[in-house]
């Protein structure tokens, strides 16, 4: 019965959702919202036991003494700063730099979002620049006639969606790339996406009839 | 001649990365403003928005992480300038968790820019997770995921939302997103309540979605820096404000750097290659 | 305000640091690096549990079982759904528990996957074939001349996108062997998909590029505030 209620479950809830996309009546719409309403809290909860075993392991880390600890020290730091601001009341004043609690203009909170948070982020993300153009020196090779065709529509698209080749070029090169933008990647992108929605309807039905497990976890 | 492609294949890739640097840094010295020319898809958006009167809903959903701003923010920030000098009213959901605060704050900037008040121009619904299930809901109702506001005030409180109920009340969807929360509002919002949507997506994700502006489950689409200059270009932004526009330049000296840089590896690799 | 630039200034000159910090990744690994990509996942999850507390929760769960509980008049469908969540994140949360009562956070795992994988099976048939099939359909049944252009809807295109898509489709199946009409077709298959990675990496190149110039244009912003 630990594997068998579970399945039960899933079966019901995932056949009742998708009937009820067919169903125009009011109260399996009723359920249906109230359905969709129990997972984002549900879901929650379980996203908040993704934060707490991500804080035990560098709690375990920081007790162990284990290399790198002081690293985790940082981490959990931080993490109690931001969550500790959130949950302040606006009238709270922690000081002309710190800012307010709540997550207002001028917050803490706030601060420690827009000047750790986001140029952490963003900069982590323009890194990929740098990786991308020695990646393109070093492994962009037309050493087949496929690879030529990817590389030479590679570089059509990067003239023709920029100013500078119509500028020098002419309007053909960004005719060129809207066309292919528009046709043929379509096409293959259509191609694809029509695989992917195979995909997901196979896992999706696999998971509700209960042919697929992993979910269960291990054990019994 | 040899030797010398076969060190060049063998360079370190710090000096690419600082050759790329400084192809980026070098166009931040001088613009020229090279003219942009707007396609289809992006004219798509900023027509149907010219055609809604004053007094209609647009539900807009702004989904972009602080990574993804530089391309994103443009254009969000360009349609809430069209559409609130239209006195069209806007209901905003952030559904991407770590965009959410950054949402809040773009547009109480751009509201405030455009003399908007809120809860009667405009109203941020906020964050809930699992966007695919909450977008569902919003589609029979609001208030069964948004029962308040961002700011917790109950949505019934809230002038523009009386009598608003779900996404049948507004006109259409615009999200501008960068995750894939792009897909959901396909498959949920437009598929199950065939609402017109459009979206404004990154350079990465842009190609997977030309498929789905073929077929008209997307009215218009904007990806990437290229869309957001394009749209900026069309709604009359000018100056410190049309950042999409001031960055392209940039961009078009980038991208050459990049093609030289493939060209180059291409021209060492012929050379260097074994014959058979 | 004086003190409220000063404060900025301080600020912002916080987020150059940290910027720089990753920046420093591009020579080597180091410690600076280390510590700003700690930071970053202390700071984002604490933003995040104060999302999950704040926007989820306390407005979907707690007020409304605060008002069950103090006595005001709540509908029987809100009753059932305050019981019936608080029962399932009780049982999700005795997954950290452990032992025999981890076993039923799978009841609460069933209902979001059930939830979940039920609702996507109706929609990826709408979404990703039906309408994406309809999209060739319709490209039919309009021919537009003139036959070929090289940017607009004409029915030279028309039948490209047709081709493609389901010649794309061919090199995708993978239960029949590749030969003859059919491999013939897979190899054309695969020429459409090439074009459209090639696009794709384009356009990639110029999303990465993107997100640099964004950075480059913030540390000249703070050059500008300091000097």
């Amino acid at each position: 019965m630990r594997k068998e209620i579970p399945l039960f479950i899933m079966l019901v809830c995932g056949v009742f959702m998708a009937v009820q996309f067919f169903v125009p009546h009011e109260l399996p719409a009723l359920i249906y919202q109230n359905l969709n309403k129990t997972v984002q809290v549900v879901g929650a909860v379980a996203l908040v036991l993704g934060i707490v075993s991500l804080l035990s392991l560098h709690f375990a880390k920081i007790s162990k003494r284990q290399p790198g600890y002081g690293y985790s020290y940082i981490l959990v730091v931080f993490f109690f700063m931001m969550a500790a601001s959130g949950f302040l009341p606006a009238k709270v004043n922690l000081g002309p730099f710190l800012g307010t609690g709540d997550r207002v203009e001028g917050s803490f909170f706030l601060n420690l979002y827009n000047y750790v948070l986001t140029p952490v982020q963003a900069t982590m993300f323009a890194l990929l620049a740098f990786f991308i153009a020695s990646a393109a020196f070093r492994a962009f090779r037309a050493r087949s006639v496929i690879a030529t065709l990817l590389l030479l529509t590679a570089v059509v698209v990067m003239l023709g969606r920029v100013p500078i080749g119509p500028f020098v070029l002419g309007d053909w090169i960004s005719d060129l790339a809207d066309w292919i933008m528009a046709v043929p990647n379509a096409a293959a992108k259509r191609a694809i996406i029509v695989g992917v929605g195979l995909g997901i309807l196979s896992l999706s039905l696999k998971m509700v009839l209960g042919i697929e497990r992993a979910w269960l976890g291990g054990g019994r | 001649m040899k030797e010398f492609f076969q060190k060049l294949l063998k360079i370190d890739r710090r000096w690419i990365f600082l050759i790329t640097g400084i192809a980026i840094i070098i166009p931040f010295f001088f613009f020229i403003g090279l003219p942009i020319r707007a396609t289809r898809e992006v004219r798509a958006l900023y027509d149907a928005v010219e055609a809604l009167k004053p007094g209609d809903i647009v539900f807009y959903a702004p989904e972009y992480d602080p990574a993804t701003i530089p391309e994103v923010q443009p254009m969000a920030h360009t349609f809430l300038r069209q559409v609130f000098r239209k006195n069209i009213k806007v209901v905003a959901s952030g559904l991407f968790q770590l965009g959410v605060a950054q949402a809040e704050q773009d547009l109480t900037l751009i509201a405030r820019e455009m003399g908007k008040k809120y809860g009667e121009d405009y109203v941020f619904l906020g964050y809930k997770p699992y966007p695919e299930t909450v977008i569902l809901n919003m589609g029979e109702d609001f208030r069964k995921s948004f029962p308040t506001d961002y700011y917790g005030t109950k949505l019934d409180e809230l002038p523009l939302m009386r009598g608003l109920k779900n996404y049948s009340d507004t006109k259409m969807i615009v999200s501008m997103t960068a995750v894939s929360g792009a897909d959901y509002w396909i498959r949920s919002a437009h598929g199950r309540y065939n609402i017109p949507l459009a979206l404004g997506v990154t350079a990465v994700m842009a190609t997977d979605y030309y498929t789905y502006y073929q077929s008209g489950q997307l009215f218009a689409l904007m990806g990437g820096l290229k869309g957001a200059a394009e749209y900026e270009q069309m709604v009359g932004i000018k100056g410190e404000a049309a950042k999409a526009t001031l960055r392209m330049d940039i961009q078009s000296f980038a991208h050459l750097a990049i093609i030289i840089l493939v060209i180059l590896g291409n021209v060492a690799y012929f050379a260097t290659r074994e014959k058979k | 305000m004086p003190e409220a630039s000063l404060v900025q200034a301080i600020w912002t000159t916080l987020a150059v640091f940290f910027t720089l910090c990753i920046f420093s990744f591009l020579y080597k690994d180091n410690p600076l690096y280390k510590i700003a990509e700690h930071v970053v996942v202390g700071v984002s999850n604490g933003y995040w549990m104060i999302l999950l507390f704040r926007d989820t929760f306390k407005p979907l769960w707690l007020d409304p079982t605060v008002a069950l509980v103090t006595g005001a008049g709540l509908s029987t469908e809100l009753t059932i759904f305050i019981i019936s969540n608080l029962i399932l994140s009780v049982f999700m949360l005795f997954r950290l528990v452990g032992g025999n009562l981890a076993v039923l956070s799978r009841w609460s795992m069933a209902v979001v996957l059930g939830v979940s994988a039920g609702v996507l099976i109706p929609l990826s048939v709408q979404t990703y074939m039906y309408e994406q099939l309809k999209g060739n359909v319709l490209v039919f049944s309009s021919f537009p001349f003139p036959f070929v252009s090289i940017a607009s809807q004409t029915a030279f295109n028309n039948l490209l996108i047709i081709a493609g898509s389901l010649s794309g489709l061919a090199y995708f199946f993978f239960s029949k062997e590749h030969k003859g009409l059919f491999g013939g077709t897979a190899k054309l298959g695969i020429w459409f998909l090439m074009i459209g990675f090639g696009a794709t990496f384009g356009y990639t190149v110029m999303g990465r590029l993107s997100l640099l110039i964004g950075r480059i244009e913030f540390l000249r912003d703070w050059l500008g505030m300091i000097f």
